[in-house]
């Protein structure tokens, strides 16, 4: 072939795969490129021959696939028969695409780091061939959980390399290896290899993020693994970028810029444009540096770095911790069963001796999806061995430290924030500490456990059906009591009542604080009948709902006889006001302990949380809902609630389609058949309702 | 006619070039070769250029011939992989290269084999373009495969001939060297008077009803000739063997009366790599030779049937003696 100034051949020797010989003719700024392609797969033999065949022939020869120096961290390690192989070239100039690769692929990841700082936070990346990517370092140093599948996918060897410190020592101690090795001529992982094609495909749906090379992506079979994930890579071939977006795939980072005619999907290579760059410049004279010549052409053509293209949503985790309530819950683990049936001291013991373990993976409830945006999350459940009973024997430094080591192992597990359940918020501070010391975000979900058990309370009042409602109004004709008015919760119900009922009966201890609740409430609803008291006898009488509210551990705050048939007694105290003895006694009176929550989608759970059906407790409810809106922040915190939190995480739930599902009672969950017994006691008590 | 062979000094070419050299309607036969042949009919012409180098051959020789042999290629297993990637690879695409730079548009004729089909265990090769590409280590095959797919994915019209075991001529039994079924008349050859004296079975290392493929060279060369003087053959794909040409049964049981065993032959076709090339060291036999024997795909030849019906391959009865003898003096 004669050639002329304005024409250039230039070869690409493609070590990434296998493939027919390809070749084709574009015009680039007035000069005709002929490209010859080898894809050779890792046939070193092949492309040195091939090598010595072009070498003085072709303009220019690019390779891709090959790196001559691998480097983790500080350990490097190099590549022999890379570097014996790119000596031969004598002639004809050698690119591989590194240096204008690396150029972008920083350029690129920064832009995206300032725009996004968590972009690859604790984030699972699982790196197709690390030690070949230019955003090893980049994704490592970005806080990213940096996953590598190079033993996999270079020697079909079934374990991942889970940090770039071990690629690191795994690259030195394999150095003389890594040096000397020559791989057999095949290509990366095929089709065909199936164990080891299903195991990256099972790596890839346990991690968040997918980094790979636009020349490998169709060897990862179906892109369905992709669904949810964010997938980095330094290009994408046309053909597969439709199929990329239809399989969910939910944020793509392409690093290929655009710069007009010489576009890297075409070729497949960083190399073959570093080569064409090159070679324009060459043609044109040019007195500039590569560098200083590429960057003029980013300059002419306007070249911006590719932002992240969203194209769905990403898959979010929360954790939730939780705890044994009883020592029965432990006793069911099939080891400790035998446990049972020894004397009382030795389960005691036994008891104590399990709270002082670590704490342990329990399940997962997947399925979480909002009906608002269609979000998909899941979340990781991990249990502290501990019963109430121990929790509150224990130091509270102890729980803090354990709840911390939660939080950390869920971070590290990519989980975007945590909760607290049943006794973890009771004991210390309720969630402060635990916040502070934290990786991630933490919530005591006291909002939506005072939101539902309120919500629960309003609900049993309209089932039992003996309190009316004003016509096209939702206020109730009747009269609420709260008694703890004053405290934390307490004075959140009491808000919340006073937007319903007519008249309001409020108790607690300091006269001060009442007279001021009292004022507030006649501040924001006029017309309210508001009754302060410091002790109740007769005044609960014509109560229809009490709220109990107090912190008055085993003290009697609440008489059950005082109340009248048909009221509702909705216990928000942790202990309990209202035990079982007391439940039972007066069987005209519902009492409920809280009501829990039914999560949008289609809920699977790995474990028993010890609730009927598909139900959450409130408090892991408040968690799903802060993740699905993807606020990660710590929302509920200490004992105080906050009104406008209550109300904010109520709509949320309302918005995500969180509805309210079983009602907890003292002696279990209240069923059809307990209200029906409620209204026939209460109608043998007072016929006339 | 004008006509360019490639491969003209192999097994199969230098049959081709007896019957293109004596065909009244081709005037000139060019022959590229690194080596220099002589030849003494004066429609031959010699280039000596390599194929596979890029420019040889534009640097040498306009493409405006009518029709293209290209049989050149590597057909040895006991060579380097990468040998066969050139050889088979390379060359196809620099021909490629050649005939897409001119204006010419020239039938072209490539020779390519069953053994395209080796991974496709127990699958039907159909007469049509590759869907998978053999397995690595078969790097004869695969390099076919892809040289294959390289032509078929042009706009030439090309015709593809996957040719079954090429064997000796029919008459004469006549061969270049020992490959293929020939291993095992060489192995069975040595080991015949110490197995005549014991009554161990014989192991025949491949599935018993594995079909063989065998084509006669001259059937071969004449199915390729004939080509040449067809019409509607363009960008068609052919199998060239006998459906009913043998099986290994048969032939182990041929080999058995040539050299008058009367021992019971044992078939184990599944042999791993690692035993492959142990057995094949101590029979002197290239480890591939198993495996594609071991797992031969069912083959399709109907539209080469009914194409080529006046060029049917012949069964393996009525070359088997001349087979042998072929064998017998080669090994």
């Amino acid at each position: 072939m004669k050639k002329n100034q304005k024409q250039r051949i230039i070869v690409i020797l493609n070590f990434l795969v296998e493939d027919i010989p390809h070749k084709e003719v574009i015009d680039v700024q007035g000069v005709q490129f002929t490209i010859i392609t080898h894809s050779i797969g890792w046939n070193f033999k092949a492309a040195a021959t091939l090598i010595k065949q072009f070498d003085g022939y072709a303009d220019a020869i690019a390779i891709n696939g090959l790196v001559t120096r691998v480097q983790a961290g500080k350990k490097v390690a190099y590549h022999r028969a890379t570097r014996d192989l790119m000596r031969m070239v004598q002639t004809s100039p050698l690119y591989t695409g590194v240096e204008l690769r690396k150029i972008f692929a920083d350029w690129t990841l920064k832009q995206v780091l300032k725009k996004e700082p968590q972009f690859f936070n604790a984030k699972k990346v699982l790196f197709h061939f690390a030690v070949s990517s230019p955003f090893l370092q980049n994704i490592a140093d970005a806080g990213a959980n940096v996953i590598c599948a190079d033993a996999l996918v270079m020697a079909g060897l079934p374990f991942k390399i889970k940090s770039l410190e071990r690629l690191g020592t795994l690259l030195q101690w394999l150095k003389p290896i890594i040096s000397n090795w020559h791989p057999k001529s095949r290509p990366l992982i095929t089709k065909k290899d199936y164990n080891s094609m299903n195991r990256l495909r099972s790596w890839i749906k346990a991690s968040d993020m997918f980094v790979s090379f636009g020349s490998l992506l169709d060897q990862i079979g179906s892109f369905d693994v992709l669904k949810g994930k964010t997938l980095v890579v330094d290009f994408i071939p046309p053909k597969l970028k439709d199929k990329l977006k239809a399989s969910g795939v939910s944020r793509i980072l392409e690093i290929s810029p655009d710069i007009p005619g010489i576009k890297v999907q075409k070729f497949k290579s960083f190399s073959a444009m570093q080569a064409i760059v090159d070679q324009l410049r060459i043609t044109q004279d040019s007195q500039d540096s590569f560098n200083d010549y590429i960057m003029n052409l980013i300059g002419k053509y306007e070249v911006k770095p590719k932002k992240v293209e969203n194209l769905g949503l990403s898959f979010q985790r929360f954790a939730f911790v939780i705890h044994p309530l009883s020592r029965k819950d432990i006793f069911r683990n099939p080891k400790l069963k035998w446990i049972e049936s020894t004397p009382q001291k030795v389960q005691n013991l036994a008891e104590s001796c399990v709270a002082y373990l670590p704490a342990i993976s329990h399940g997962t409830i997947s399925g979480i999806k909002s009906k608002a945006t269609g979000q998909e999350i899941l979340c990781e459940l991990y249990a502290i061995p501990a019963t109430p009973k121990r929790m509150l024997a224990m130091k509270e430094e102890f729980i803090y430290k354990r709840l911390v080591d939660v939080a950390k192992t869920a971070h590290l597990s990519g989980c975007s924030m945590m909760g607290l359940g049943a006794y973890t918020k009771v004991v210390g501070d309720s969630g402060i500490t635990v916040a502070n010391r934290s990786p991630i975000p933490v919530t005591n979900g006291n909002s939506y456990s005072a939101s539902a058990t309120l919500w629960a309370a309003r609900a049993m009042v309209d089932r039992l059906g003996f309190v009316s409602r004003k016509i096209n109004d939702r206020r109730i004709r009747g009269k609420a009591a709260v008694i703890g008015a004053t405290g934390s919760i307490g004075k959140v119900s009491t808000m919340l009542l006073a937007t319903v009922y007519d008249e309001l009966l409020l108790v607690a201890t300091r006269p001060d604080r009442l007279l001021e609740l009292k004022q507030e409430i006649l501040e924001k609803y006029p017309g309210t009948k508001v009754q302060i008291k410091t002790k109740v006898i007769d005044e609960l009488r014509d109560v229809d709902l009490v709220v109990t509210a107090t912190s008055a551990q085993n003290e009697k705050v609440l008489d059950m006889d005082l109340l009248k048939p048909g009221a509702v007694v909705c216990d928000c105290s942790r202990p309990l006001d209202v035990g079982p003895e007391d439940a039972r006694r007066r069987p005209d009176v519902m009492v409920i302990e809280s009501g829990e929550i039914d999560l949008p989608g289609l809920l699977n759970f790995s474990c028993d949380i010890g609730l009927p059906g598909k139900s959450v407790y409130a408090c892991l409810a408040e968690t799903a809902l802060l993740t699905l809106e993807s606020r990660f922040e710590n929302f509920s915190l200490g004992r105080d609630l906050q009104i406008e939190q209550v109300k904010e995480i109520y709509k949320l739930g309302i918005k995500h389609g969180a509805s309210l599902s079983a009602i907890q009672g003292p002696l279990g969950v209240i069923t059809e058949s307990d209200v029906e017994n409620c209204r026939k006691h209460v109608k043998q008590l007072i016929p006339q309702t | 006619m004008k006509i360019f062979v490639t491969g003209a000094t192999g097994f199969l070419g230098s049959k081709l070039m007896e019957n293109l050299v004596d065909d009244e309607k081709v005037s000139e036969i060019t022959i590229v070769s690194r080596s220099n042949p002589s030849y003494t009919n004066k429609k031959v012409k010699v280039i000596c250029a390599d194929l596979t180098k890029i420019s040889e051959l534009h640097e040498t020789i306009i493409c405006d011939f009518d029709a293209i042999y290209h049989l050149a290629g590597l057909y040895d297993f006991d060579k380097d992989e990468s040998l066969n990637y050139v050889q088979n690879v390379v060359s196809t695409s620099n021909l490629i290269s050649w005939v897409m730079s001119s204006n010419s548009k020239p039938k072209i004729f490539f020779s390519s084999t069953y053994a395209v089909g080796v991974d496709q265990w127990g699958l039907n090769l159909p007469e049509g373009p590759i869907t998978a590409l053999p397995e690595a280590k078969f790097s004869y095959a695969r390099t076919k495969a892809i040289a294959e797919k390289c032509l078929t994915n042009t706009r030439f019209d090309w015709t593809v001939f996957r040719l079954g075991v090429l064997v000796g001529d029919s008459k004469s039994g006549k061969i270049q060297k020992v490959d293929g079924p020939y291993y095992n008349y060489r192995a069975l050859k040595k080991l015949s008077k110490t197995l005549s004296f014991t009554k161990i079975p014989i192991p025949f290392f491949a599935d018993k009803k594995s079909f063989l493929p065998f084509v006669p060279v001259d059937s071969a060369a004449k199915v390729l000739h004939e080509a040449l003087h067809k019409i509607g053959i363009e960008r068609k794909i052919y199998g060239v063997y006998n459906k009913k040409s043998t099986r290994v049964h048969t032939f182990a049981k041929a080999l058995k009366k040539q050299f008058g065993l009367t021992n019971r032959m044992v078939y184990l076709p599944v042999l791993g790599d690692r035993l492959s090339s142990l057995v094949g060291y101590i029979t002197n036999t290239p480890r591939d030779i198993f495996q594609y024997a071991a797992d031969t795909p069912q083959l399709e030849n109907s539209e080469f049937e009914k194409d080529f019906h006046d060029c049917r391959i012949p069964a393996f009865k009525s070359y088997e003696k001349a087979m042998f003898k072929g064998a017998e003096n080669q090994t």
